[in-house]
């Protein structure tokens, strides 16, 4: 077809002169730009078409994402804010307790403190009384010691005579 | 070792067949006498509980005992009646059981008397008395010198005490103090 119109173009513009100028070329040209457009006018609009809609699809996608990632945004930063939220409940949940076990540990360690005292104060009045006993012991068996050394240096018949006569009386006071 | 209860069995059987023979007395002092001989010579006893040895040679043996000691009829009887049952060996403890039997059947009581020094007769006396006039029995006095007594006197009858020894009020006197 191209060679057709080059003919055309040539005999049209042979005798007019104009075959040495640029015109047959021009007219060419256009009639090849008109059978172009008149060819590929439909593939085009339907290229720019769909090239259009993906544009548009891409950018609703874009735009749906963007969204997404705001809300998402959104939701972290709730989310965060609600996380100190969370921190400081848990840390004023962990303060009473800690507080609550220190109250606890104290109130036993007091009265363990108290037993230990208990026991301690029994253990010193025992070791007290098993001295003071021991003392008493010690002076007591001293005495008998003594007492009885100083009874035998110094019994005499006669004591010994009231002795027996004071258990014989004794004897006597025995009911039968 | 024969129980007691075994011995006082012996001895009560005894006593009833001699107390209406009045032999109580003299049985009383041959098993005494020979229970002093089977204290001096264990070996005897060791005899008579051998179940080696057969009862034959211990009826030997016994006889001979019988015979060198003397004894009545009764007693000898009474010997040959422990050997068959196997008591001989334990002729002591029965004969102190009897002992004691006839000394209850006869209303005596034994008391043993420790004084620092010896009772003076009058003392002696006063004691006996008061001790029957206490158990309303008649009283066997058995006098121990005790030195380590300081003064006073102790009187034992059967499981009763009657201390008045000078010791008995120190141990009053130290456990007073000790309260």
């Amino acid at each position: 077809m191209d060679i057709l119109l080059l003919n055309v173009a040539t005999e049209i513009g042979g005798p007019l002169g104009l075959v040495g100028s640029g015109l047959p070329r021009v007219v060419n040209f256009l009639i090849f730009v008109a059978a172009l457009y008149y060819l590929l006018r439909k593939p085009v609009n339907e290229f720019f078409r769909q090239r259009a809609q993906a544009i548009a699809r891409e950018l609703e996608e874009a735009r749906r994402a963007r969204e997404a990632a705001a809300r998402e945004l959104e939701q972290t930063r709730a989310r965060l804010a609600r996380l100190d939220e969370e921190v400081a409940a848990i840390r004023a949940r962990a303060e009473q307790e800690a507080e609550a076990e220190y109250e606890r540990l104290w109130r036993e360690a007091q009265i363990e403190a108290e037993k230990i005292r208990a026991v301690a104060e029994r253990e010193i009045e025992m070791a007290r009384r098993a001295a003071e006993l021991e003392l008493k012991t010690f002076l007591v068996e001293r005495a008998m010691a003594r007492a009885r050394a100083l009874l035998r240096q110094q019994l005499t018949e006669e004591d010994h005579q009231r002795l027996v006569a004071q258990f014989i009386e004794g004897l006597a006071e025995v009911p039968r | 070792m024969i129980s007691l209860r075994i011995a006082r069995r012996y001895a009560r059987a005894l006593a009833e067949y001699t107390f209406p023979r009045q032999e109580h007395e003299a049985v009383r002092n041959e098993l005494h006498a020979l229970a002093e001989v089977f204290r001096e010579a264990p070996l005897l006893s060791d005899v008579f509980a051998n179940p080696i040895i057969p009862r034959a040679q211990k009826e030997r043996v016994l006889q001979t005992l019988i015979e060198r000691a003397n004894v009545g009829r009764t007693t000898a009887t009474f010997l040959h009646l422990l050997l068959k049952n196997y008591r001989l060996q334990h002729l002591e403890a029965i004969a102190r059981a009897f002992a004691e039997e006839v000394d209850r059947r006869l209303g005596i009581i034994n008391v043993e008397v420790r004084a620092a020094r010896p009772l003076q007769e009058a003392e002696r006396r006063d004691l006996h008395r008061q001790l029957e006039r206490l158990t309303g029995k008649i009283v066997r006095v058995r006098e121990v010198v005790d030195e380590r007594l300081l003064g006073g006197v102790q009187a034992r009858l059967d499981s009763e005490v009657y201390d008045g020894s000078l010791d008995a009020r120190l141990q009053t006197l130290r456990r007073q103090l000790l309260l």
